[in-house]
């Protein structure tokens, strides 16, 4: 085959294309009628979600704290668990904006790429340290919400929460290596590799 | 809005083929194509009121078309693909009889199919007759470089094509 071959079949199955109706009034009715499903919008449908949640588990935990504001172990609680999802909500944001920030009718293919890459490295290294602060969260979280929920204090229970956190933390930490080991670090891995061909393909 | 929708409805249809040629570029089997093709009227729906005519209307749909694919490549992985593309799905109509060229046109597209994302956008552009800058503006790179990867994949297809005659 030839240079020109390749061109020329190209050529005539494009005039042939012409002839076919690729929308009609029926397809874009029914595009209107249903709302995106795309990748990215489907990300940022997941990222608000969480955003919502978030901010109500952070109000949650300030009237738990406010409530027993005299106590400093649940004041201690109460704080990291409310740094804990400020942290949430900053990362939460900023993935928003990454997302927003993409625009298919102005950017170019490689820029895209590109910001899809750093979404997912953002979004997998902020699993990694959340799935890494989950136990500990879990652990001031219990004795607050019994507190708040049930008015009882754990803290009156000593060896029943030390157990609990016991098992909380090995069970979660075991869950935590596994899943770091099969799917974090080997995606991470990937995705910077996908990042390091991208600048390559841009530099050749 | 209604004679917005038929503005628009006006204009992918002049533009269709563009459409068509990038769903069975960047999928290969119709539930992918069709879900693609959804997505990319979506996107230029969305777009339509954005295009400010500074940029040819072709180049302009490309890029969204170019940009949905490559960003909505979810299904495509599929480990068996489902529903796969017969020849007839390609919609080589009028040349039913000329077996040849039909034959080397699905060759062409399961060849490209192969490329990586990026490279699949450059030699669809290539081949579709778009300039060396207007392909550099799109995918996002000199044009020196546009050049340098439209003879290496040229050849690659070349060689492929040629092995699969064998």
């Amino acid at each position: 085959m030839e240079k020109e071959d390749l061109k020329n079949i190209w050529n005539k199955y494009n005039s042939k294309l012409e002839e076919i109706r690729v929308i009609d009034e029926k397809l874009l009715k029914h595009t209107f009628r249903h709302r995106s499903n795309g990748a990215i919008d489907r990300m940022l449908r997941w990222e608000y979600f969480s955003l919502i949640e978030f901010i109500v588990f952070l109000f949650l935990m300030f009237a738990a704290t406010y409530k027993f504001l005299n106590d400093w172990r649940f004041l201690f609680s109460g704080i990291f668990i409310m740094l804990f999802f400020i942290y949430c909500i900053i990362v939460n944001v900023f993935s928003i904006k990454q997302l927003n920030d993409i625009q298919l009718f102005s950017q170019s293919i490689v820029d895209i790429k590109q910001r899809l890459l750093m979404h997912k490295k953002l979004d997998k290294r902020f699993t990694k340290i959340f799935m890494f602060l989950i136990p500990p969260v879990i652990i001031t979280f219990i004795p607050l919400g019994v507190k708040f929920i049930l008015n009882i204090s754990l803290y009156d229970y000593p060896l029943f929460f030390l157990i609990l956190s016991l098992i909380v933390v090995i069970f979660s930490y075991i869950i935590f290596f596994i899943s770091n080991r099969i799917i974090f670090s080997r995606e991470l891995k990937i995705i910077e590799s996908s990042l390091k061909e991208l600048e390559k393909f841009r530099e050749e | 809005m209604q004679k917005d929708q038929n503005k628009f409805i006006k204009m992918v249809n002049e533009n269709k083929a563009i459409i068509k040629k990038v769903c069975f570029v960047y999928t290969n089997n119709i539930d992918d194509q069709l879900d693609l093709k959804q997505e990319i009227i979506i996107q230029l729906w969305k777009a339509y009121p954005k295009f400010n005519h500074r940029s040819k209307l072709s180049t302009w749909i490309y890029r969204i078309a170019l940009n949905t694919a490559i960003s909505n490549f979810r299904k495509a992985k599929r480990e068996v693909p489902c529903n796969e593309l017969k020849p007839n799905d390609y919609q080589i109509t009028g040349i039913e009889n000329d077996f040849e060229m039909k034959e080397n046109i699905i060759k062409i597209y399961r060849l490209i199919y192969q490329l990586n994302d990026l490279d699949k956008a450059i030699i669809l552009l290539y081949l579709d007759g778009q300039s060396y800058s207007v392909i550099a503006g799109i995918v996002g790179i000199s044009e020196t470089n546009v050049a340098t990867k439209i003879s290496r994949i040229k050849s690659k297809l070349k060689d492929q094509f040629n092995k699969n005659k064998e």
